[in-house]
C-alpha cells in the first residue's frame, strides 16, 4: 500500500506511474484478445507472433542508430512486424495444416534471430534483455499514448465483430456456412492479437508476454458462461495483476516483468485448485 | 413454396480423396416434398454427399445444384447439423447463443436484434430445450447438445435442412417424433438426413438414398433385405427382423 502511494505521488517515480498506467490501459485489450486466444486455442500461434516481433524492434533500433531514422520508434517497428507475422502465421495455419507445427516454429525462431542480429549490429549498445524480459524504464509517454490508441482500436473492433467472433471461435465451419467470412476474420483476430502483444512488450518483454495474454483470460474462463464475461473478467484480472506486480516489484526491488508473470501463474494455479475443491 | 425444379441435382459427380474413391458418377435429382434419408455403410460417402450439397468440398468431376444454384450460393437457405462438433469442452457460450448462431448472415455484427430472440425461443421450444437457454452449452448432456444443434439448424426456417445422424444421441421421446416436430416448426422445409438407424428410417421417411460409392434413390417400401445386403455387404452384426423394411424396425 505504501509503495502504491509512493508510486502515485512521488515526483521522482514518474516512470513507475507510466508503467502502472500502461499496464492498466493495456489490460483491456489483453483480457479481450486473450479470451479469444484461449477460447480459439491459438496460444502457440500468438507466441510465434510475439517472438517474431523482435525482428521489427531490432530493425527499428538499427535504423534509428545507423541511418538516423529517428521517426522509426521500436513500437512502430514491432507493430508492423507483428502484423506481418500474424498474416504469415495465419496463412501457414490455414494452408499447411500438416506442417503447421514446424513452420510456425520456424517463424518463431527466425523472427527472433533477425531481431537479435540487428541489435548486435546496431552501432550503439543495446541490451536485448530489456526487450526479451521487459524494462519499465523504457516506457515513455509516447508509449502510453500509442498503447491507449491501440487499446481503443482493439476494443472497438471486438465490440463490432463480437457475434461473428464467437461463432468463429466455437464452430468455424458453421460460421462460414452462415455467410461469416471466416478467413479474413481469423486473420483479423491474429492481427489484433499481434497489436495487443506489442502493447505490453515494453513491460513484460517478448518472452513473457504470452503468459500475461493467456493467464488472466484462463482464470476468468473458470467463472464465465459467455465469452464477453470472460473478456471483461480477464481485463479486470489483468489490471489487478499488472498493478499489484508493478507495485510489489518496486517495493521488493525485483524485476517487474518476471514478477508480474509469477503472480499471474500463482493466481491461476490457486484459482484452479480452489475451483476443483469447490466442485 | 415448393421449388419448380429439383431441390438438389447431381450430374455425374465423382470424388476421390487421394487413392480412395468416395463417389463414382453420382447422378440423381431430389425433388421437393417428403423427407429423405441417406443410408449406406461407414465410409460409403454419406457425410461426403452432405458436404458436397453444402459446397464444403468440391467434386473432382460433375456438377451440383442446390435450390437451383451452386451450393455455395444457397447457404442462406440451408440449415445444417453436423455429425460431430469439434468444440472446446470449456468454451464459454450459452445454449441461446449457440442457437442464435443459426441466424448469422453476411454482415452480422454485434448488434443483437430483439426480434431474433423470439425466433430463438421458438426453435428451442420446438426441440424441448426452452428452459436451458441460459445454461452453458458445455454443461449439457450429449442428447441435449444434439437438440441444441438441431435448434441451431432450424432457427432460420431454411428451405432445405441437412441433418447428419440426428438421432445418434437423442432419447426416444424426441427421436420418435423428430420429423413431425421439424415439419411442425416449418412445413415447407425439405429434410434430408443421414442415418444409420434403419428402424428410424423405415418408420419416418418414404424415400431413401442408398450410398456406397454409387448413389441410388428408392422408395422406402422397395428397400428389400437383398438391397440392404448389397449396400452394406454381408455383416454378421446386422440383424434383420422382417423381410420388408417398410413394415418393421431393423437394427444393425
Amino acid at each position: 500500500m505504501e509503495s502504491l502511494k509512493q508510486i502515485l505521488f512521488d515526483d521522482s517515480l514518474f516512470f513507475m506511474r507510466q508503467a502502472l498506467l500502461l499496464g492498466i490501459l493495456a489490460s483491456i485489450p489483453f483480457g479481450t484478445i486473450g479470451s479469444l486466444v484461449v477460447a480459439r486455442r491459438i496460444t502457440y500461434l500468438a507466441a510465434a507472433i510475439a517472438h517474431a516481433v523482435l525482428a521489427g524492434i531490432g530493425f527499428s533500433l538499427y535504423a534509428q542508430s545507423a541511418w538516423q531514422w529517428t521517426w522509426l520508434h521500436p513500437l512502430v517497428g514491432a507493430l508492423v512486424t507483428g502484423i506481418m507475422a500474424a498474416l504469415l502465421v495465419g496463412w501457414v495455419s490455414l494452408r499447411f495444416k500438416a506442417q503447421e507445427d514446424t513452420l510456425i516454429g520456424a517463424i518463431w525462431s527466425v523472427g527472433m534471430a533477425i531481431g537479435l542480429l540487428f541489435i548486435f549490429k546496431t552501432p550503439q549498445y543495446i541490451d536485448p534483455m530489456s526487450y526479451l524480459f521487459g524494462d519499465i524504464l523504457m516506457i515513455s509517454s509516447v508509449d502510453s499514448a500509442l498503447v491507449a490508441l491501440l487499446a481503443l482500436v482493439v476494443v472497438i473492433a471486438t465490440i463490432i465483430l463480437y457475434r461473428p467472433l464467437v461463432a468463429l471461435c466455437f464452430d468455424e465451419e458453421f460460421a462460414s456456412l452462415r455467410g461469416v467470412r471466416t478467413t479474413p476474420l481469423y486473420l483479423l483476430t491474429l492481427c489484433l492479437t499481434a497489436v495487443t502483444i506489442v502493447l505490453l512488450v515494453s513491460i513484460v518483454g517478448i518472452v513473457l508476454v504470452i503468459a500475461l495474454l493467456t493467464l488472466p483470460a484462463a482464470i476468468a474462463s473458470l467463472f464465465s458462461k459467455k465469452l464477453w464475461q470472460m473478456m471483461i473478467g480477464g481485463s479486470v484480472i489483468c489490471m489487478i495483476l499488472t498493478a499489484l506486480g508493478t507495485c510489489l516489484s518496486y517495493a521488493w526491488d525485483l524485476p517487474t516483468g518476471p514478477f508480474i508473470i509469477l503472480i499471474a501463474g500463482a493466481s491461476y494455479l490457486i484459482t484452479l485448485v480452489l475451483r476443483s475443491r469447490i466442485n | 413454396m415448393p421449388h419448380p425444379e429439383p431441390i438438389i441435382c447431381f450430374k455425374k459427380v465423382s470424388l476421390s480423396f487421394g487413392d480412395n474413391e468416395v463417389l463414382r458418377d453420382a447422378d440423381f435429382d431430389i425433388e421437393a416434398g417428403d423427407p429423405l434419408c441417406v443410408v449406406g455403410p461407414n465410409g460409403g460417402g454419406k457425410t461426403t454427399l452432405l458436404r458436397l450439397m453444402l459446397g464444403l468440398i468440391q467434386p473432382d468431376q460433375g456438377s451440383i445444384s442446390v435450390l437451383g444454384k451452386p451450393p455455395t450460393k444457397a447457404h442462406s437457405e440451408i440449415g445444417y447439423m453436423p455429425q460431430s462438433l469439434q468444440f472446446d469442452p470449456k468454451f464459454p457460450v450459452t445454449v441461446e447463443e449457440v442457437v442464435g448462431m443459426g441466424l448469422l448472415h453476411p454482415g452480422s455484427l454485434a448488434i443483437w436484434k430483439r426480434r431474433n430472440n423470439s425466433h430463438i425461443q421458438e426453435a428451442m421450444n420446438a426441440v424441448g430445450i426452452e428452459s436451458r437457454g441460459n445454461d452453458q452449452f458445455s454443461e449439457l448432456s450429449g442428447g441435449q447438445k444434439q437438440r441444441v444443434l438441431i435448434a441451431r439448424a432450424i432457427v432460420s426456417k431454411p428451405s432445405l435442412l441437412l441433418l447428419d445422424e440426428p438421432t445418434a444421441n437423442l432419447d426416444l421421446t424426441l427421436e420418435e417424433k423428430l420429423l413431425e416436430t421439424l415439419l411442425n416448426f416449418h412445413p415447407e422445409m425439405k429434410i434430408i438426413m443421414v442415418s444409420h438407424d434403419l428402424g428410424f428410417v423405415s418408420s419416418a421417411v418414404t424415400q431413401v438414398l442408398c450410398v456406397n460409392k454409387h448413389v441410388h434413390t428408392h422408395p422406402t417400401e422397395s428397400v428389400s433385405p437383398e438391397l440392404i445386403q448389397e449396400l452394406y455387404g454381408p455383416s454378421p452384426r446386422r440383424i434383420l427382423h422382417s423381410s420388408d423394411l417398410g413394415h418393421d424396425h431393423h437394427h444393425h
